[in-house]
């Protein structure tokens, strides 16, 4: 079994009862074989691999759950330990110099929980220049919380010109 | 041997441990492991971009109780095992790291193969440890190089489950590598795997035009 199903295919294609054939799913499902979509009044859709599903729960999965900006993933990427945050997603879009990315960030930047955290990510990746660009833009054309003084001053400092390939022509069209 | 969930938890540990963010890139058995191609691994190869990083992982392994071991220099070149970027090796019990620097023998870890690296495994502890899981095609071209026992069944392995192989992109990485010893154990296990695979002549052409030049 392989492919997408749903649960009438699954008892038409091995000859089991309904019930048989949830209890197969459960059962696919706790081995990790099963991803499991729609329900309610969507038909529910079974997943079903050969090898182990393996969930992204990293960079994309922030960006298509913040942003209106749907990427996709030009990456697979897998996060174990502590959860990939917000502001662990910014400094990695920002590094991706890409202008769907640097948008993507800018809706990001709404959902910034640690400043702090943001701050010293910046830093050690230096990346004033463009969060600064970044953030002027965003201010400039969508709703963004202000950010704390500390932030300010501390990219104030950073006086390297620098150009983002991002305009607000493309936020206003995004937003 | 260790199992994916096992070097997981190690990684995570060793995220915990290092005092700067890392980022390298998973070759070999770690790296088909990642991929579902396998269940288990003898050794964790990981290779480095500057040596910093890699002597920063070292300190962390070390510090859980991993041991040096001379084998890796002592199959290098004697000028090249005492440069300061030959390979190290540490083990502990059935375990074992080895761990590069910007070269994997023959083959230079460049920007292309980085790029080309798109499967990201982060670890996120104390710091950031991130792996960059080597592209298929590059793996194919690590493993033709190497004669040992079980690297040509590792490369059916890859193209059973990968059928979509650019060949293309293999054979220029070979050729942009300059070396004509790559080059020939690529062509000759190209040559092997085309009993079983179909591989176009137009690749066999252009390794064997670099091969003239």
């Amino acid at each position: 079994m392989k492919g997408i199903y749903t649960l009438e295919k699954i008892q038409k294609e091995r000859d089991i009862s309904k019930q048989a054939a949830i209890n197969l799913i459960s059962r696919l499902r706790k081995k990790g074989f099963v991803k499991t979509s729609g329900g309610g009044k969507q038909i529910r859709l079974y997943k079903i691999s050969d090898k182990p599903l393996q969930e992204d729960n990293g960079m994309y999965s922030i960006i298509n759950k913040y942003t209106p900006i749907k990427l996709a993933p030009s990456i697979m990427h897998i996060v174990y330990g502590k959860k990939y945050t917000v502001e662990q997603t910014i400094v990695d879009c920002l590094k991706k110099n890409d202008s769907r990315h640097s948008l993507a960030a800018v809706f990001l930047l709404n959902n910034i929980r640690d400043w702090k955290k943001l701050n010293k990510l910046i830093i050690e990746h230096k990346l004033e220049s463009k969060f600064n660009i970044l953030y002027n833009l965003a201010r400039e054309n969508v709703r963004v919380k202000k950010m704390p003084a500390f932030f300010e001053k501390d990219l104030s400092k950073s006086k390297k010109k620098i150009h983002l390939d991002i305009n607000k022509f493309d936020i206003t069209g995004a937003r | 041997m260790i199992i994916i969930e096992d070097q997981n938890q190690l990684f995570l540990l060793i995220a915990d441990k290092i005092s700067k963010d890392i980022e390298c890139v998973a070759f070999g058995g770690t790296a088909m492991m990642y991929k579902q191609y396998k269940n288990a691994t003898k050794d964790i190869d990981l290779v480095f971009f500057d040596l910093e990083s890699r002597d920063e992982f070292a300190r962390a392994i070390k510090k859980l109780g991993y041991k040096e071991s001379n084998y890796l220099r002592s199959i290098y070149p004697k000028e090249k095992s005492k440069m300061k970027t030959a390979p190290l090796m540490y083990t502990r019990g059935d375990e074992r790291f080895d761990l590069f620097v910007k070269n994997i023998f023959n083959i230079k870890v460049n920007e292309s193969i980085r790029q080309r690296s798109t499967d990201i495994r982060d670890f996120n502890g104390k710091k950031l440890l991130r792996l960059r899981i080597l592209g298929d095609e590059d793996l194919i071209l690590l493993k033709a190089i190497t004669s040992r026992e079980g690297d040509f069944k590792d490369i059916e392995e890859i193209c059973k489950n990968n059928p979509n192989i650019d060949w293309g992109v293999v054979v220029n990485e070979a050729i942009n590598q300059g070396n004509l010893l790559i080059v020939i154990d690529l062509e000759e296990k190209m040559k092997k795997l085309e009993k079983e695979f179909f591989i176009k002549k137009k690749y066999f052409d252009r390794l064997y035009a670099f091969d003239k030049s």
